[in-house]
Parts: structure tokens; sequence; C-alpha cells
């Protein structure tokens, strides 16, 4: 898993200062790469999910005269879009019903980095390495020897499905996902000789 | 024109100079508009006025750069043709000039020798340029003649710039890849100097490439849609 998972957040809120406040806090969230849009009119706000695929949008829930996430969602083809509140005062409980989460504007950062990771579908956290079973270096050999999926299956005597389950799991623990890389890899490695690989 | 309050952080009456010192970054943008060094005390707006230079775009752009996120508001007065001469000059930038002369610094720092591993670095290196060429002469022949043909006037149908979203990935993902495969792997017969200095040159290449796909996504892919909207294409 890349540690640097990326999370497209909107912002749309009218107040210049709150929207460059979040705007800034949300960049600096430990472990997640976060791009930020802003918009002001619920126009902007359309063109945006149409071009730029948010995984988030934090809304002020009088943006754009009353904000109806529902509405909105079904509007603009948003299921998958988490929809969160930005809290200034506290908000009457069937306006936080609507929405997916809030954010507060006296949340501390931990507190929202928390809520952006688990809202996101990315995990951000799971840096934990794993070491190469055998069965994995066996096919690292076959591949940066040139031999495509097929071979390897037919080889091994395993289906083609496992093989690529095994080169997918591979790619995750080392984060090498070309096969370049992985020769690079598999020399320094001594899986195998230098020797072997043509290029 | 934007109001100066347009949550921008400079505005047409700045000093163009100042903008520049304070931000080196700034330079690449400003010769990627076509805008040449020695322009006295002239503000902003009559620097880019003298360049033929639309000073809405060169404001968004200087201030995503910046900023690192755009603001939607001055979307629909951004002229698409200032942002596709500059986001050209920013192709050519990056492959006739950025990619090759750190292909050269790679080259001098990992000293390339055939019985150790600097041979397939360069080998992807090579590899990635290759795919950062094909995507981006994939955009100037698909999405910038489409832009073309929207500015002249003549609406071809079938392309539309949703079809272009779809495909754009991030290029700038590869040299992550490569900057840790050096950094873990790298035979250590080397010129530390060079290579750092071909390192450097990656990590900021990587930023630069990962700014330019996000400015493409932010600015011109909007104000394509603003475009297509304000001539009656159905979304």
């Amino acid at each position: 898993m890349p540690r640097k998972e990326s999370v497209n957040i909107i912002i749309a809120e009218n107040s210049p200062v709150l929207a460059a406040g979040f705007s800034l806090c949300l960049r600096r969230l430990p472990g997640l790469n976060v791009n930020i849009m802003e918009v002001k009119t619920l126009e902007n706000l359309r063109d945006c999910v149409r071009s730029a695929k948010p995984d988030i949008l934090l809304v002020n829930p009088s943006f754009g005269g009353l904000f109806n996430p529902k509405e909105w969602r079904e509007e603009n083809n948003g299921e998958n879009v988490s929809i969160v509140a930005i809290e200034l005062g506290k908000l009457n409980r069937s306006t936080v019903s609507l929405f997916d989460d809030t954010i507060s504007v006296i949340d501390d950062l931990d507190t929202i980095s928390a809520k952006i990771s688990r809202l996101s579908t990315s995990s951000p956290f799971s840096e934990e390495k794993e070491t190469l079973s055998l069965r994995e270096k066996e096919i690292i050999s076959l591949v940066v020897r040139g031999m495509t999926n097929q071979e390897i299956a037919d080889k091994l005597f395993l289906s083609i499905h496992t093989v690529i389950t095994h080169r997918r799991n591979i790619a995750r623990k080392l984060e090498i996902h070309s096969a370049t890389g992985l020769t690079i890899y598999a020399i320094v490695n001594k899986i195998v000789d230098i020797a072997d690989i043509k290029v | 024109m934007t109001t100066p309050s347009n949550s921008s952080r400079y505005t047409p009456a700045d000093k163009m100079a100042s903008i520049i010192a304070d931000h080196y970054q700034l330079i690449q943008v400003m010769s990627r508009f076509g805008i040449p060094l020695g322009f006295g005390d002239d503000s902003i707006e009559k620097t880019c006025r003298d360049n033929g230079v639309d000073c809405t775009t060169f404001l968004s752009v200087v201030n995503f750069v910046l900023d690192g996120f755009a603001s939607y508001q001055t979307i629909s007065d951004l002229s698409l043709k200032s942002l596709l001469h500059y986001l050209r000059q920013s192709h050519i930038y990056f492959l006739e000039y950025f990619l090759p002369a750190i292909r050269r610094k790679l080259l001098d720092g990992i000293r390339l020798r055939s019985d150790n591993v600097s041979f397939l670095i360069i080998k992807f290196f090579d590899e990635f340029v290759h795919e950062v060429r094909t995507h981006m002469e994939h955009e100037e022949k698909y999405l910038f003649t489409y832009v073309n043909a929207l500015l002249d006037g003549k609406y071809s149908a079938g392309y539309k710039v949703n079809t272009y979203s779809e495909h754009h990935e991030k290029v700038g993902s590869k040299l992550k890849e490569l900057i840790k495969l050096i950094i873990k792997y790298c035979p250590d017969d080397n010129d530390t100097n060079l290579l750092n200095d071909a390192l450097y040159d990656i990590y900021r290449c990587e930023e630069e490439l990962e700014s330019h796909c996000r400015l493409e996504d932010c600015l011109l892919v909007p104000a394509l849609l603003n475009f297509e909207k304000s001539i009656g294409f159905k979304v």
C-alpha cells in the first residue's frame, strides 16, 4: 500500500477565512496527501465534482441557501462522495443527521485526521511491511526473466489468476509496480543473477 | 477582469518584478507564458498586456502554483488560448529540457556499468520518459486539438472534455518509485554529489509534473466545461 494516499476534498464555504483555514489544516494532516479545491457557488461545485472526482465534500450547511446532501447526491451522481458539514456553532440534530459527519472549527488536528481517514476510502496507516514468501520470490525470478503470466502459470502448475494475485501482492509489499523495478530488486537481493537478465 | 479581493494572493496592479523575486518557482511560469525577463517596474497587468498574455489567466496560474489549489471563481474569466499556450510550453519544457537534463546527471552520477543494476536504473528512467511523452503527445493530439477547434468555432461532436478527465492518470507516481529504487538499491560506486543533484532534480520533477497534471484538472478542465456550456453543449 503506498504510504501517501491521495484524497480529493472540495471545500464549499463562502467565508474566505474558514475556507483558507480548513484548506491549510487538511493539507497538514500527517500521512495523507490531500488535494483541495475551493468552490464558492453551487454551479462551481457542480463543475468541480464533474472534473475532479472528490472523495469528500466539506460543506457549510448554509451553502447556496440551505444545502441538502440527499438532493445534491441525486442531482450530481454523488453516491461515492462523503458529505461533511462544517460546524461553526452547535448544529441542530436534524441537520447533523443529513450529513455523513461534521467537522467543527474547534476540532483538533488528530480529530480531523481520524475523521478524514475514516471517510476517505484510503488507508493511510497500513504501513507494515510483509516479507515475501518463497512462492513470491520464485514468481519474481520468472517475471524478471521476461516470462508472461501465462508462461509462469504453466511452469508452476498454477492458474493465471493465482499468478496475477501473487504479482499484485508482490507489488503491494515491495511498492514496486514495474518489471524493471522488480529486476533491480531481484538482482540486488540475489533472487536472480545479473547474467540471467536480457535487456 | 477579476476583482483584487478574489481570493488571489496577487493582483494585476502588483509589480511583476516583486512577485517573481519573492517566489523563484514563478520564473518558470513566466517564461512558459512567453514573458521575458527585464520588465523593470511594470505592473503584472502591463507586463502581461505588452506580451499578449491574458492577465487573469496568468494570475490564476500564479496563484495555483503558489497555493496548490484552484479557486473556481475565476474559471469563467480564463482565456483558454493563453492557458493552452502555457500547457504546451510546459510539455516542451519537460520533454525537451528537464527530463533529458536529469538523464544526463543520472548517467554521470551513477556511473553506468553493465555488471550492476546501474543500467537498469537508466532503463527505468527511460521507460518513464517514454510514458510521459506518450501521455503528453496524447493530450496534444486529442485534447489540445479539440480545444483549438472549439476556439476556432468548429464544434466537433464526439470528443468532450469528460472523455479526457477519465483518461488522466498521474504521470508522476512512477518517479516516486524511481527515487525509492535509487535510494534503496543504487550501487555504491557512484559520484555522490552528482547523484544527489540528480535526485534533487527528480524530486522537483515529480512535484512539477504533479502540479502540472493538477493544473490541467483544476483549471483547464473546468474552464473547458464552462466554455462548452457557454456555447450550448449539453452536459
